[in-house]
């Protein structure tokens, strides 16, 4: 336990990296505020605390995951949103402050990192920056093995997103949970190369995927040491690909499968609790915790084993806590009503003795009105 | 080999994706004396059962995605597009919603529907609401299918889906994808959702009376 360390983030007024204290102490911290909770509120920060400890909050945390439909709040454009470090931490944080919840999750969008590997974008007025499909940086087979690390320090849209990191931990401080976010290697070549295409080379050219997946994974280990660095206690890793959506899963365990291990290791190397995001259809739950080995699983749809929430909470949420998973498509059409009664039904199977966070499947959709959230955040309040 | 060997050779290909084996079997002389429809009818099966093993996760993308190759392949080889092997003889006109940037799922569902014997006219990349409109009145389809993977693009579908109701009320339209459900669907005023390939033929069926 580096005590020094904890001290000098408690005094910043920021959360010390969690895995600096001992798993025991954690977990008798867990207990002691699951205990006053019956007595009084808990701020945010124990509120998650106490679920991601498998111990029973106050009420179920929520993070209604309204990343750029904050941007409505100030009028801030979506490519600015991208693009400016200060002005997306302007977007989060009015997103937290007008909304509310208990964490934030700095989900950009998913091409910060092929962007820099020298991916060329689209930056469109009303949606989420992507990139330009005609022009990828991967056209033949032969390209993956051209691919080269990049240097970190010139890589500008990373170096936003650690603006964006330093800049919310300095304004949520003690009133949230803030995670970083990484796209994992296959993610990011699926970026510079297209799905479909990357999908059929990782069965009939695995070697060459994987080489080029080891080059980005060297520079996202980089990257997410670098986002640790900000004081953000936990990132997200996202795997999409480990996913019915993606890979057969025993292909998955073969190519993607040790280097996120990798990135995992370097997050917890620098002592920050590691979580899954993955909002593909029937998503692989047991092997991305076998190689991953996080401490929450957030996803969209139900793992590939599982057929209902009670299975998905038995069978996988002593392992991690659940983070989801209100449908998206909810969110754009249901009323505020049925996105409460949807949230009463998920708290009511998942909630109970902690490891459970409401949260939509996937980022809120970006283009609604902010009312859904204002829904979640209040049937946490009111049910959980 | 007989017609009936080949055509079960041909099924087969097809539905394990065997992009070497189809050009094989193309190229035998035999082949070409096969009645089209009767080929279209093998391939037919064999993307059928592909359809359903992706359906009960049995098959995975990429090898579905061989399987629709190895179609293609034979399509384009015997030059058999556009001849239905089926008695409905429509037309599908099929794309992703204006700003849409992801077409894996619309090129399977796509394919599926092709090899279900409709004549699938793709639009390929992101058109707009207009351009979509203009593509209806020039193609005369009797349906058309829509996909949203973001979020972001369900305004689009919307407005688009509205239009295509004022302007060509005789088309009807299906939509999926990862960002909508059946409700979602309803509520944009489509007249069919397919959550995946299978259900687009079903949802087509249903819709045109097949």
């Amino acid at each position: 336990m580096n005590l020094t360390k904890i001290a000098s983030a408690l005094s910043k007024g920021m959360m010390p990296p969690p895995r600096e204290i001992p798993e025991q102490i954690l977990k008798f911290g867990a207990s002691a505020i699951s205990l006053r909770a019956r007595a009084t509120p808990l701020t945010s920060v124990e509120r998650v605390f106490a679920s991601l400890f498998h111990r029973q909050p106050d009420h179920v945390p929520v993070t209604p995951l309204v990343c750029s439909a904050a941007r409505q709040i100030k009028g801030i454009a979506f490519k600015d949103l991208s693009l400016d470090g200060e002005l997306a931490a302007d977007v989060f944080y009015s997103g937290f402050e007008f909304v509310g919840g208990d964490m934030i999750v700095l989900m950009l969008d998913l091409s910060v990192e092929a962007a820099d590997f020298g991916q060329k974008m689209v930056y469109p007025d009303n949606s989420t920056a992507h990139p330009d499909y005609s022009n990828p940086v991967i056209k033949s087979i032969d390209d993956y093995s051209k691919l080269k690390p990049i240097k970190f320090d010139e890589a500008l849209r990373m170096q936003e997103f650690l603006k964006l990191c330093r800049s919310m931990v300095r304004r949520v401080g003690l009133r949230g949970l803030v995670g970083g976010f990484v796209f994992g290697p296959l993610g990011v070549l699926g970026m510079m190369r297209g799905a479909e295409h990357l999908l059929k080379d990782c069965v009939f050219y695995p070697e060459k995927v994987r080489k080029a997946s080891e080059t980005i994974t060297q520079v996202l280990i980089e990257y997410v040491q670098a986002q640790c660095d900000t004081g953000i206690p936990a990132i997200a890793i996202d795997t999409l690909y480990a996913s019915a959506s993606g890979l057969p899963k025993k292909l998955w365990e073969e190519i993607e499968g040790p280097f996120v291990r990798e990135i995992s290791r370097a997050i917890k190397r620098k002592k920050l609790m590691v979580g899954v995001h993955n909002c593909g259809h029937m998503p692989y739950a047991d092997v991305q915790l076998k190689w991953i080995e996080p401490e929450v699983l957030s996803i969209a749809h139900l793992p590939d084993d599982c057929h209902s929430d009670f299975e998905l909470k038995q069978k996988y949420g002593a392992q991690a806590a659940i983070i989801g998973y209100v449908s998206t498509a909810l969110l754009c059409h249901g009323t505020p009503q049925q996105v409460m009664d949807e949230c009463k039904r998920q708290i009511d199977v998942m909630g109970k003795d902690g490891g459970f966070i409401l949260a939509p499947g996937c980022e809120y959709p970006p283009n609604i009105p902010l009312t859904n959230a204002f829904a979640m955040v209040e049937a946490a309040k009111r049910f959980g | 080999m007989n017609d009936a060997g080949l055509l079960i050779k041909i099924k087969e290909a097809v539905y394990s994706g065997n992009l070497q084996e189809i050009r094989n079997i193309a190229t035998e002389q035999e082949v070409q004396l096969i009645p089209g429809p009767k080929i279209l009818e093998a391939l037919t099966s064999g993307m059928g059962m592909a359809g359903t093993d992706l359906y009960k996760n049995l098959k995975s993308v990429p090898e579905f995605l061989f399987s629709v190759d190895t179609f293609r392949e034979i399509v384009r080889i015997c030059n058999l597009k556009g001849k239905s092997c089926g008695d409905n003889n429509k037309t599908v006109l099929i794309g992703v919603a204006e700003g849409e940037v992801h077409d894996l799922g619309k090129n399977i569902v796509g394919a599926v529907l092709e090899a279900s014997g409709f004549n699938v006219i793709d639009m390929e990349c992101s058109k707009t609401r207009d351009m979509m409109l203009d593509e209806i009145g020039n193609l005369k389809p009797e349906l058309l299918a829509l996909s949203a993977m973001m979020s972001t693009c369900i305004p689009a579908v919307k407005d688009t889906v509205l239009w295509v109701n004022r302007m060509y009320p005789q088309v009807k339209v299906i939509v999926g994808g990862a960002a909508i459900d059946p409700d979602l669907a309803a509520a944009v005023g489509a007249h069919g959702y397919a959550e995946n390939a299978n259900g687009a033929v079903n949802e087509a069926n249903r819709l045109l009376g097949l």
